[in-house]
């Protein structure tokens, strides 16, 4: 952030006689801010040792100070090792189906949100209310209460065991296009009239207008959306 | 606020074009199963798959004169109000907290957000393993005190479990709103809440508060609101000088009040100072006074 230029007179200003206050107050906001990062650590580092110690010792004593020198088999085993029958279902597939979930939905998600968002904002319809209500509706019910039915559907048009039939009923909601709806409602107006003055078309003004412009919002969505396909478990055990 | 552009496109197949992924997907995964969900919450089914009977209401009854069932969505409720209400005041001391100093202020941001990237599941793991009953870290602490910790058994104890593990999860996403919110606050509302009351304790709860409580309501329409706070205090800028006494709320009222004044062909300035297109003799000249960078929407949020 830009400083406020009258921060300097200000500061300059400033009677130093709180000095002493300050200081109590800023030992204050540090120890707090130690307290909390403590708080959110503690716990992580606690695995973090207990993945370096055989698994026997941690049934028997539970995590301790002790750093021991088996995070790499341990490594080994979590990542290659498998404990089903085929052998195939070893973490690294794990790690790799959830790669796949989590950016596909993601990026699924983003450009499909992105288009139905662009549609509803910059175009006139005569539905276009109505294709919003029905988008926004979609929020009411999660998909895990509708999963009975979503997995027959799925199991119908055959996308059962593809990486397909996991991400596209992720998809069917609409958070990412309301706030994609939110963010152009914001984009002010002359920007879309100096691209028709200058005759760009509605793909050329999305392209080399609206999509630039809406860069962090894309990143911070894409964030949420690739964490949020990457902690599905109950809609893929299916 | 108008729903759609004034100046809107007038094309007749391309916006159904660009519905079409999304209402195909959400005809098929949404309104299908949601459909069938609510049509066979009518049935009962018979346990072997040989038809089904209807039932009417019959099944909704049973579920609210269930007692189990009452009290598991009482229990929900009191959850999730717990969970909100620790998870949003933690956080936002810590972003203050975080917002406030100045030495190791990033190296706080990235402890503190840390655990977003930690699995629910993987919380709750570390949570089983924090109160195991032989060697439960947090099991021993709470024993120090007397408190024989037992989760699992105590219904008191496993729902102080549950709801400390969720807190400890969202603490990272409050958090990171919060101080996105904090942090595009310009400083001059700070400063102003500052000569007013020195102790701290106000621009918490008058200045920060209101902008950082919309952000987390609202983060992209918040953005557009900042671009002309931040806009308009530029154009404050020679006025300044004689800074009047205001509370930070107050502050930020006034400020928002001037935007319809300062126009919003001051915020187009903006967004062409943004994306660097704007560098060709066509570009509106830079008012004296004001550093161009000062111009600029911020774009790193």
């Amino acid at each position: 952030m830009t400083d406020f230029p009258l921060s300097a007179p200000l500061a300059a200003a400033a009677p130093t006689a709180n000095r002493k206050r300050l200081s109590w107050r800023k030992a204050f906001d540090h120890a707090i801010l130690i307290a909390g990062s403590l708080f959110m650590l503690a716990p992580v580092l606690m695995l973090v040792q207990m993945s370096t110690v055989p698994d026997a010792q941690i049934m028997q004593t539970g995590p301790s100070l002790e750093i021991g020198g088996e995070f790499w088999s341990n490594l080994d085993k979590a990542i290659f090792g498998s404990m089903s029958f085929s052998g195939k279902n070893t973490g690294l597939a794990m790690f790799i189906n959830s790669m796949i979930l989590g950016l596909g939905f993601a990026i699924g998600k983003i450009v499909v949100a992105l288009m139905a968002a662009y549609a509803i904002v910059y175009f006139r319809m005569r539905f276009a209310t109505l294709a919003f209500w029905l988008i926004f509706t979609t929020l009411l019910l999660p998909l895990e209460v509708r999963i009975v039915p979503s997995y027959e559907i799925t199991q119908k048009l055959g996308l059962l065991n593809t990486y397909t039939g996991m991400i596209l009923p992720l998809i069917a909601s609409a958070t990412a296009t309301f706030f994609f709806r939110q963010f152009f409602l914001s984009v002010p107006e002359e920007l879309v009239e100096a691209a028709r003055i200058d005759r760009a078309g509605p793909i050329r003004f999305f392209f080399d207008i609206l999509v630039p412009l809406s860069r962090t919002m894309i990143a911070a969505i894409f964030i949420i959306m690739f964490v949020y396909g990457w902690n599905q478990y109950l809609w893929p055990t299916c | 606020m108008p729903t759609v552009k004034r100046a809107a496109f007038n094309s007749r197949w391309l916006p159904i074009m660009l519905l079409l992924p999304q209402l195909s997907v959400i005809f098929v995964f949404f309104y299908w199963p949601a459909w069938q969900a609510a049509q066979s919450s009518f049935f009962l089914e018979d346990p072997f798959g040989f038809g089904a009977t209807f039932v009417g209401f019959d099944n909704y009854l049973r579920l609210f004169r269930s007692a189990e069932y009452m009290r598991t969505a009482w229990f929900t409720l009191f959850f999730t109000v717990m969970v909100t209400f620790f998870s949003l005041a933690i956080a936002l001391l810590l972003a203050v907290k975080a917002d406030a100093v100045i030495r190791g202020a990033r190296t706080y941001r990235t402890l503190l957000m840390w655990v977003y990237a930690i699995a629910p599941p993987v919380a709750g793991f570390i949570t089983l393993i924090l109160f195991n009953q032989r060697w439960g870290p947090l099991t021993n602490f709470f024993g120090l005190f007397g408190w024989d910790f037992r989760v699992g058994l105590s219904p008191f104890d496993t729902g102080f479990a549950m709801i400390l593990a969720s807190v400890w999860k969202q603490i990272p996403i409050n958090f990171i709103f919060f101080l996105s919110g904090l942090q595009s606050i310009p400083r001059a509302i700070n400063e102003a809440a500052m000569i007013d009351d020195r102790s701290g304790r106000e621009p918490l709860l008058a200045g920060d508060l209101s902008p950082a409580g919309t952000d987390r309501l609202f983060p992209p329409h918040h953005q557009h609101h900042l671009c002309a706070v931040r806009h308009v205090r530029d154009h404050r800028h020679d006025r300044a000088q004689q800074p009047r006494k205001q509370s930070g709320y107050a502050c930020l009222q006034g400020l928002c009040r001037r935007i319809p004044r300062a126009g919003y062909r001051r915020l187009l300035r903006a967004v062409g100072g943004a994306d660097g297109a704007g560098s060709g003799p066509d570009r509106l000249p830079v008012p004296a006074g004001r550093t161009a960078h000062s111009l600029q929407l911020r774009t790193d949020r």
